[in-house]
Parts: C-alpha cells; sequence; structure tokens
C-alpha cells in the first residue's frame, strides 16, 4: 500500500518536473526542474529495489550531467533568460560536447569533403582577379 | 502507513535532528576557542546565559555563544538583492541543509534505541549505503550553484562556479579512496564495514588503507569548504563567494550545512577508515560503541580544526592541480596496490573465499607472516616513492628564487 | 629527502605548543581582559559625558598606557579655557585625513597660560565615527595641544550627534594626560621644557651677542671720537 502511494507521488513529482522544464523561459529553471525529475526517477529505482542505480542515478545525472548542463549554459550564454533560438545554440554545444569524440574527425572531414564546397574559392578568386570586374 | 512505520521513521530520524544541531553549536564553540588559543589570543568567554544581565558574572567560559550567534542570526534583516531570483535564493540555502542532514542516516552508529525498530528503516543498512552517501553530497553542488546564480552578482557566480569546480575535482579522489574500502570488505553496506573492522583490524592501519585516508581527508576537508581549501568562502575573496548576498537566517543555514557536512563526511571517514564505534570495551558495554564513534568524530573534527589555524589558503590553481595531478593518480596507483596486494594474499585461495565476509579478513587468516610483512612494506614504499614523485611532478615550473635587493 | 608532508606536521606541531602554551603562558596571550562593568555606570544618553575626570580615569585604567582611541585637547591648569594650548592655528584640520576636525577661530585674542595673548578655538568639533585614529594631528601639531585619548565607552544612540564630540568635551588636564599615558606625557614634557630652555638660551645668547657687540661698537666709537682731537692738537 505505501508502495502504491509512493509511486503516485514519486510520478507525480518525474512528470511535474519533466514538464516545467520544458516549459519555462527561464532556461535555468528548466535545468532545476530537471535535476527534480532525475531525483523522482531515482526514488523510483529505489521502489524497485534497484539501489545501486538509484546511488548511481542521483550520481551521475544530478551530479554530473547536471552540473555540466549548468556549466555549459554558463560558458555559452551571457545573458540571463535569453529567448528560445539562443538556447537552442546553447543546447546544440551541449549536445556536440556529449557526443562520441572519436567520430568528429571522421566526420568533419566527410562533412567538407564536396567538390561544391571546394570550388566556392574559385568564383572568388576569378571575379577578383579578371580584367572585367577591375 | 502503519503506526509502527511511522514511529519507527521518527525514532530512526529525530534523535539525529536534535542531536547533530547540538554538538554544531558546541563545534562552532569549540572552533573558536580553539582557533583563538592557537592564535594566542582568548575565545568568546563573555557570553554565559544570553538575555539576562548577568551575562559577565557567569560567563561559562562563553559557552552560550552559539545561542547568542543564533539569536542575532534571527534577528538580522532579510536582505534579498532587487533583481535576485527570489524563489532560488530562499531555496539554496535548504538545498544546502537537506543533503547533510539526510545523510547522517546513513552513519551505522548504533544508537541504543535503534535496535527495536525494523530493519527496512535503518539507512545504514541499505546495500549501496556508501554510494548513496556520495550520490547525496553532490547535491551540494548544486546547493552552491543556485546561491551564486541566484543573488544575480556576477562575484557570487565567480565564486560559486569555483566553489563547484573545487567540489567536482575533489569527489574523485573521495570515491576513489572509498572504493579501497570496499575492496578489502567486498560490499558496499555501511553496517558491515563497520563490522568488519570490529577490535583491531581498522582499515587505516593497512598501508592502501591509510594513504586512502590521507586521501579520503584532504578530499573530505576540501568537499566542506575547510582551510586550506577555503576560497569560495573566505573573506579576502570574492568578498564571501556565493554566499555574498546572504544575510540573517539563511546564512546560518549555509553555515548549519557546512558544519553538519562536516559531521557526516567525519563520519564516513570513522566508518570506512577508522573502525567506525569500534574501541576498548566494546564487548562488555555495547552502547560504548556510540561513545566510540563521537569521539573518534570529534577526533577528526579537531584535527580539521587544527589544520585550519596552521594552514594558509591555496590558491584556486594550486588546489585544483592538487586534486587531478597528485590526489586523483595516487588514488588509482592505490586501488592497483590495493588489488594487487589481494590478489598476492589470496594466491591459490581465491576459489573459495566467501564472498558475504568481508574479503581482507579471511584473507589474513591463514596467511603466512612474512608475505604480509613483505607486503605491507612494499606497498608502503611504493606509495611514499609515488607520492614523492608525483609531488615533484606536479610543482609549478618556476626557476629558484633570486633575491635582487635582499643580501 | 625530507618527508612528504613534513612541512604540515612541523607547523600543526607549532600551533600545538601555541594551543598548549597560552593555557601556561598567560602573557602571551594578547587580549586585554578588561572586567565586566556593570551597566548603570556606562553613560547612558548622547551628550552625557563624564564630566569629572575620576570617572574617565576609571574607564582609561583598564587598558594600557599603549592603547589610543581618539584625540583630546590639552589644557595647563585648572581652568581649561584660560590654559588651553591650542591657539587655532588649524594645520591639523587641514592635515587630518578623513577631515573630521571642525575648527573655528576666535575673533579676539586671550592670554593663555604663556602669558600671550593668543586666538583660541571658538568651536573645535572632531566627529568620531570619521576619526580613524591616524594620529596625524599630534604629529603636526606645533604647540602639543592635541594628543591621542584613549577612552573607549563612547556608544550613544544618536549615531549623528552622540558621535560629535566638541571642544569642552575634548578638553583635558595635563595632569590626566600623565596618568593615561605616562611614558608619553613625560617625553612630551620633557621636550617641550627643553626647546623652551632652547630658546630661552638662544635669546640670552642672542641678547649677549647684541650686547657685546653694541659695547664693541660703543668702544670703537669712543676710539674714534678719541683719535680725532690729537689730530687737531697737532695741526694748532
Amino acid at each position: 500500500m505505501t508502495e502504491q502511494i509512493a509511486f503516485w507521488i514519486l510520478s507525480a513529482i518525474a512528470v511535474l518536473g519533466a514538464l516545467v522544464a520544458v516549459r519555462k523561459r527561464n532556461l535555468i529553471h528548466g535545468v532545476f526542474a530537471l535535476m527534480i525529475f532525475f531525483a523522482a526517477l531515482s526514488g523510483l529505482f529505489l521502489l524497485l529495489l534497484a539501489e545501486f542505480i538509484a546511488a548511481a542515478q542521483v550520481l551521475v545525472y544530478i551530479g554530473a550531467v547536471g552540473i555540466l548542463l549548468l556549466f555549459a549554459i554558463m560558458l555559452v550564454l551571457v545573458a540571463i533568460g535569453v529567448p528560445l533560438v539562443y538556447s537552442i545554440g546553447g543546447a546544440a554545444v551541449v549536445g556536440a560536447m556529449s557526443m562520441n569524440f572519436t567520430f568528429l574527425p571522421s566526420r568533419m572531414f566527410t562533412g567538407v569533403e564536396s567538390f561544391v564546397l571546394a570550388s566556392i574559392p574559385f568564383f572568388y578568386w576569378r571575379r577578383r582577379f579578371s580584367p572585367a570586374a577591375a | 502507513m502503519s503506526l509502527e512505520l511511522i514511529r519507527d521513521i521518527l525514532v530512526a530520524t529525530v534523535p539525529l535532528l536534535l542531536i547533530f544541531p547540538t554538538l554544531f553549536a558546541f563545534t562552532t564553540w569549540l572552533e573558536r576557542k580553539a582557533l583563538a588559543r592557537i592564535q594566542n589570543r582568548i575565545g568568546p568567554n563573555k557570553v554565559g546565559v544570553p538575555l539576562t544581565r548577568y551575562g559577565g558574572r557567569f560567563s561559562l567560559f562563553g559557552l552560550g555563544q552559539p545561542m547568542a550567534d543564533g539569536i542575532k542570526m534571527l534577528f538580522k534583516e532579510n536582505i534579498v538583492p532587487r533583481d535576485a531570483d527570489r524563489l532560488f535564493h530562499l531555496l539554496a540555502p535548504i538545498l544546502a541543509l537537506i543533503p547533510a542532514m539526510l545523510v547522517l542516516c546513513f552513519l551505522p552508529i548504533d544508537f541504543p534505541w535503534i535496535n527495536n525498530i525494523q530493519d527496512s528503516v535503518k539507512a545504514f543498512m541499505l546495500d549501496g549505503a556508501v554510494i548513496f552517501f556520495f550520490a547525496i553530497t553532490g547535491l551540494n553542488t548544486l546547493a552552491v550553484f543556485m546561491a551564486g546564480w541566484a543573488s544575480r552578482n556576477k562575484y557570487s557566480l565567480l565564486g560559486g562556479m569555483r566553489a563547484i569546480a573545487q567540489m567536482v575535482s575533489y569527489e574523485i579522489p573521495l570515491v576513489l579512496s572509498a572504493v579501497i574500502v570496499v575492496m578489502m570488505v567486498g560490499s558496499l553496506n555501511a553496517a558491515e564495514i563497520a563490522n568488519a573492522q570490529a577490535g583491531w583490524n581498522w582499515f587505516v592501519f593497512t598501508p592502501w588503507g591509510l594513504a586512502a585516508f590521507i586521501i579520503f581527508f584532504i578530499a573530505a576537508l576540501a568537499e566542506t569548504n575547510r582551510s586550506p581549501f577555503d576560497l569560495p568562502e573566505a573573506e579576502s575573496e570574492i568578498i564571501a563567494g556565493y554566499f555574498t548576498e546572504y544575510s540573517g537566517f539563511k546564512f546560518a543555514l549555509f553555515f548549519l550545512g557546512e558544519y553538519i557536512a562536516m559531521f557526516a563526511i567525519s563520519g564516513l571517514a570513522v566508518t570506512l577508515f577508522l573502525g567506525g564505534g569500534a574501541g576498548p570495551g566494546v564487548a562488555a558495554l555495547p552502547w560504548l560503541s556510540v561513545i566510540w564513534f563521537l569521539v573518534k568524530i570529534f577526533a577528526l573534527i579537531a584535527v580539521m580544526i587544527w589544520l585550519r589555524g596552521t594552514l594558509p589558503r591555496l590558491r584556486v590553481d594550486q588546489l585544483m592541480g592538487f586534486a587531478w595531478k597528485f590526489l586523483l593518480p595516487l588514488s588509482i596507483l592505490n586501488i592497483f596496490i590495493a588489488g594487487s596486494a589481494l590478489h598476492l594474499l589470496a594466491g591459490d585461495r581465491l576459489a573459495d573465499l566467501d564472498e558475504k565476509q568481508p574479503i581482507l579478513r579471511q584473507l589474513m587468516e591463514g596467511a603466512n607472516p612474512l608475505v604480509v610483512a613483505g607486503l605491507w612494506i612494499g606497498a608502503l614504499l611504493i606509495l611514499y616513492v609515488a607520492a614523492n614523485g608525483l609531488n615533484q611532478l606536479s610543482r609549478a615550473k618556476v626557476r629558484p628564487r633570486e633575491y635582487k635587493y635582499a643580501e | 629527502m625530507s618527508l612528504l608532508g613534513g612541512g604540515i606536521f612541523k607547523g600543526m606541531a607549532v600551533t600545538l605548543r601555541n594551543f598548549v602554551g597560552s593555557y601556561f603562558y598567560k602573557d602571551r596571550l594578547t587580549t586585554n581582559d578588561y572586567s565586566w562593568r556593570p551597566t548603570d555606570k556606562l553613560p547612558q544618553h548622547a551628550g552625557e559625558y563624564p564630566k569629572e575626570e575620576g570617572e574617565q580615569l576609571r574607564d582609561a585604567t583598564t587598558v594600557t598606557n599603549y592603547s589610543r582611541n581618539f584625540p583630546m585637547l590639552l589644557h595647563d591648569g585648572s581652568e581649561p579655557m584660560d590654559t588651553i594650548r591650542c591657539v587655532a592655528c588649524q594645520i591639523c584640520e587641514r592635515e587630518c585625513p578623513p577631515q573630521c576636525i571642525y575648527i573655528e577661530k576666535s575673533t579676539e585674542k586671550k592670554e593663555n597660560a604663556g602669558g600671550k595673548p593668543q586666538f583660541y578655538p571658538a568651536k573645535f568639533d572632531i566627529d568620531v565615527s570619521v576619526c580613524m585614529s591616524c594620529q596625524i594631528c599630534v604629529e603636526v601639531c606645533p604647540f602639543d595641544a592635541i594628543v591621542m585619548n584613549s577612552q573607549f565607552e563612547l556608544s550613544t544612540p544618536d549615531r549623528f550627534g552622540g558621535l560629535l564630540l566638541r571642544r569642552d568635551d575634548l578638553l583635558k588636564s595635563n595632569d590626566y594626560y600623565h596618568n593615561i599615558h605616562p611614558e608619553e606625557a613625560a617625553a612630551r614634557d620633557k621636550r617641550i621644557a627643553e626647546e623652551k630652555a632652547a630658546k630661552e638660551a638662544k635669546k640670552k645668547a642672542a641678547a649677549e651677542a647684541a650686547r657685546k657687540k653694541a659695547e664693541e661698537k660703543a668702544k670703537a666709537d669712543a676710539e674714534a671720537s678719541e683719535g680725532t682731537p690729537d689730530i687737531q692738537e697737532d695741526a694748532e
């Protein structure tokens, strides 16, 4: 019986936290709501008697990922209460930072390995050095 | 939600909420007196019984000072900066206090009243108690960031960032030193770890345990922002760092949180390394283990206060360099040494080790004393040489000082 | 190679020695533990400074004779305004770094202890909430009129008027000065006496020199006037 009550309370907190996290205009408030969500998840893990996972959830998500998000927001964004478009940019940076780094050089290379891209300088030089444009 | 469960929960938690804040008040008094005596002055000795006219007559060595400080903090004006985030400004000290208080439940102190309640309420009986401890002390970083951010003050924010960087970097050696103990016991259960050191088999008497204890203690000093790592809260550094904008009772809550965190981490150090309640006379009088536990916590707190009176503050780059270039490699090396020592001790008995019993004790029972002595000395030598080497490597590359004008 | 972390242990040994020693060697404690005073003897209202010097002495003798707090004006006799040393030259007002001294010179001169007619300060206010006890006013005063007091019980509920010490509050006798700072007062008096003696000696020496010069001039004149009749006699 108590497990049921605990489950419903924790789930409610988790859902509320997640909703607040995606709806809040202030980014830092959103991140804190996300951490509440992580904490509620940890509680749910405890209910399933998975103690280690619960502890690891708090340790890794709140203690590491949450702090990483906060640091990233801090270092990338300068103003407080930024509009959505800048926060998307911030999220992109955070996403890039959490990606697998081993593929990064190959992706960068394949990204620029394109004749069309490489030919752009030639158009510029033609315009610059052609006698007609003098 | 039966009545018995509620009663058990209250019995498990309320005494801790009563005992440790009282110890906190006593510790603030002790710290001020001890620091004063170290600095050749008397500490507070005027406040005996506050709110009476006879304060001076019965001065009681200034024992009323914490009470007077608490009353003063309550009466101070609660200033919140105009543009600050009011909700988070309020939440941050609460969030700084909650992990410290929560983590006190995980300490395996055998209070007499705890024996009669059901096992599911005893938090230290959790199979993952030690890792829960570290997980919850990690919530302190969140509170610090909240405090620094919500003050809407660049300097608070910078102070908060520096504090978080310090806390996060010192969490790693902290956890890695605890891993040594977990290796020696084979379980994350705090009660089992404490019981594995019954008698005089404290883990601090093994060479890797000693190194781990020293690393743990240094990292604990840094986690709770104590000298010499008190850069985030020193008065000459960015005013007061992340709690610049806090006045009155919120500041008192931060203060309380810091001291209770000190108690909690000392309690963990006692549990992991110093035997946790083991001491002479425990077999005869079981409640003596509580006294021994508290005495050991106080011994560690006394050493913390002593270090505060002795050492100058570390600069932030020295602090970070110390964590990443010295403590971290040393703790990893320590894990290797402990593992190889255990392996060498086990030899061919590896298969028939009982996993439910403390590992080290089983290994030591049937071991050759010469092998044990050799391992001890070898481990000590390797650790000492490695520490020296790391020290030389991580020193700042400066030329020897040239004095141009002095002779 | 010295023990790793040996410096820390040495430091801890030093502090432990300090800690234990502070219980046994009480003279190394720098705190001056003044005896607790009953509340009815402290000034209760603004401006209610202890008027007689006996009360101030009780305050001042509980500190050592090296302690300083805020300035005071000196007078040399029993009637303060007749023997005040300050001549309102306003040098201390100009030199005071936080500019906490406010002086208004009197419009006519009055005889002071030295017999000479001097100006005196009609108003001499020091704002002790601003004064930083730097003693520059003491250093620059050419008349040794302002020195440092050690009275510290200056708390008052009025944070504006109560902390402005006026001339009459600041005037203290030279005997009081000797009482609270015996060595400094004795040294100051000695210096004043020596300067006075040196001035006297110089004046006397100048008078001597002038007299001698006058004598010689008279002798020279006499010789000069004596010389001429001889010539006249020869001419006759």
